[in-house]
């Protein structure tokens, strides 16, 4: 989708957008992390709410291992809205990615007998059985859309996300692929029934983000002044989930700006030591950039020794995923097998399979296997889909992964 | 449908250096523009890969949406030698309206192909 110039400011046409929304929609509720996109986006929100008196619902997950001036901030700004918003600050056991560990690739915040990096916020729901549709310990990206749905309560609601194009291709696709929309707006998309997203600020740069929050002279979030004081460029400023693949580059920010918190959470997750000293590393030990095949091994027999040195539950969950993978190559034109290293583009591309390809994927603590295009099974369906895969690895009789201590690993 | 793709070492497309590292030198780029621009010539340069390069089409062109992007990038490989690097450059330096003149001579050419694919499968069955 090309960019058109309409002759307007962005945030001209953020309010325009808002003002729509609040136009269009029964329900409203906003998607708040306590970043500064969410902050600029949820001020813009709170002033149109304001304007016509309408009392809206904010939704803030607390994932217990956050910096303590991004809860602060997140607490300040319910607390000044508090008259017209209905706040969901949910502190209840979620199951989220950590790509610092084999031993523990998922890990739960707010985990019951564990002990917690800090206690929940006074308002907090930090009951489970608040939400009708909870399964236990179940994951964020199965929560959203759930809750969209119960908040909306079978009325056309719209959900606030702060979410900006330039911040990477999969964004800019969320905004820019065909897909259903209201009135021909695309900065909506349908999340499931009569509930939408609405993305008021996508067409928003980094620049736009802090010259609003200047000019605006509304409160941020000071965690960004220590990240500038950190070394942190305005474009390296991230506020997530600290243990994904990609997020984890950030842990070592825990060390410097709150190093009592970074004790704790050290003690509280699997890998996150790990995670923290080697995360910017490129090489074999987290997967990033350039791998080496080691001396003696072929990708295939590589493989093959990354998943007998890991728990077993964790090399039954990858070799689940690369049966299918091997399965789907094998009617592409690998029936006798893929190849231990391909065209680096193509494989990066998704259009050639190898070993390598495989083993950056384990080597990433790439749980999911995203890397080799695969989406996560939802918790309440992963027991159905170990039983399947179990018959189904079977039947394929894919010899190459199967553990067999007594057979040496074939050559490529 | 999938069992007649091959491994990517037979498309003929990688043969030819579509998915190479090259510089994007000027002169690259503008040949890839123009022939991007130029209805005819375009259309001749997917007509061409469609029905010369029978490996790398089997693979690539059966499922939208990326069909129609590797369409175009063949043809810029087929017809001016630049890989797919070069032609999404060119591609940005296209106006909205050539963009979907392209898109439209992409989608007849892939809805060609899908018809003699069709064809083909209905001969097969019957001399089996």
């Amino acid at each position: 989708m090309p960019k058109r110039l309409i002759g307007k400011n962005v945030l001209q046409a953020a309010i325009e957008r808002i003002e729509w929304t609040f136009d269009s929609f029964q329900r409203i509720y906003c998607s708040f992390s306590a970043g500064k996109d969410s902050t600029a986006m949820m001020h813009l929100v709170m002033d149109e709410a304001k304007r016509r008196n309408k009392r809206i619902g904010v939704l803030f997950i607390d994932w217990e291992c956050q910096f303590s001036m991004t809860i602060k901030h997140a607490r300040k700004m319910f607390d000044d809205y508090a008259q017209w918003i209905d706040p969901y600050w949910v502190s209840i056991p979620m199951t989220t990615w950590n790509g610092c560990s084999q031993h523990e690739p998922e890990w739960i915040c707010w985990e019951h007998g564990k002990q917690w990096v800090r206690d929940k916020e006074d308002i907090s729901i930090a009951d489970s059985g608040f939400f009708d549709f909870y399964k236990p310990n179940m994951m964020f990206e199965e929560f959203v859309p759930l809750f969209g749905q119960w908040y909306a309560r079978g009325e056309r609601t719209a959900c606030f996300v702060g979410i900006r194009t330039q911040e990477s291709l999969n964004r800019f696709r969320t905004i820019a692929r065909n897909k259903p929309m209201i009135d021909g707006k695309s900065f909506t998309t349908n999340v499931i029934d009569d509930c939408w997203n609405v993305y008021p600020i996508y067409d928003w740069k980094t620049e736009d983000i802090w010259t609003y929050a200047a000019k605006s002279g509304t409160p941020q979030n000071p965690l960004y002044s220590r990240m500038h004081q950190a070394g942190l460029t305005i474009h390296q400023m991230r506020i997530c989930e600290p243990f994904g693949d990609t997020q984890r580059k950030g842990l070592w920010l825990y060390q410097v700006i709150e190093p009592e918190m970074w004790a704790k959470m050290v003690a509280r997750v699997a890998g996150a030591n790990t995670g923290a000293l080697y995360a910017s590393e490129s090489g074999n030990i987290l997967g990033n950039s350039s791998l080496v095949c080691p001396a003696g091994h072929t990708w295939k027999t590589y493989v093959k020794f990354l998943l007998t040195s890991m728990p077993p539950k964790t090399a039954e969950h990858y070799r689940n995923k690369i049966a299918v993978y091997l399965k789907w190559w094998s009617i592409r034109g690998y029936e006798n097998g893929i190849p231990c290293e391909a065209d680096k583009k193509l494989e990066s591309l998704g259009k050639a399979p190898s070993w390598r390809k495989i083993a950056k994927t384990i080597l990433r603590n790439d749980y999911w296997c995203r890397w080799l295009g695969f989406s996560p099974t939802k918790t309440t369906a992963y027991a159905k889909y170990t039983d399947l895969m179990r018959r189904r690895r079977k039947e394929w009789n894919i010899s190459d992964i199967e553990p067999n201590p007594s057979q040496e690993p074939t050559q490529c | 449908m999938t069992s007649n793709i091959l491994p990517y070492t037979e498309w003929e497309d990688w043969k030819a250096g579509m998915y190479a590292d090259k510089s994007d030198s000027p002169s690259s780029v503008s040949s890839a523009v123009s022939l991007l621009r130029d209805q005819h010539r375009l259309a001749m340069a997917m007509r061409s890969v469609s029905m010369y390069w029978k490996n790398a089409c089997n693979a690539n062109l059966r499922e939208p949406p990326n069909n129609r992007s590797w369409l175009g990038q063949a043809a810029c490989c087929y017809a001016v030698g630049v890989p797919e690097s070069i032609t999404r450059i060119a591609w940005g330096l296209l106006t909205d309206h050539q963009r979907d003149l392209a898109n439209r001579i992409a989608d007849e050419v892939i809805d060609e192909w899908k018809s003699i694919q069709k064809k083909n499968r209905q001969k097969r069955m019957f001399d089996a």
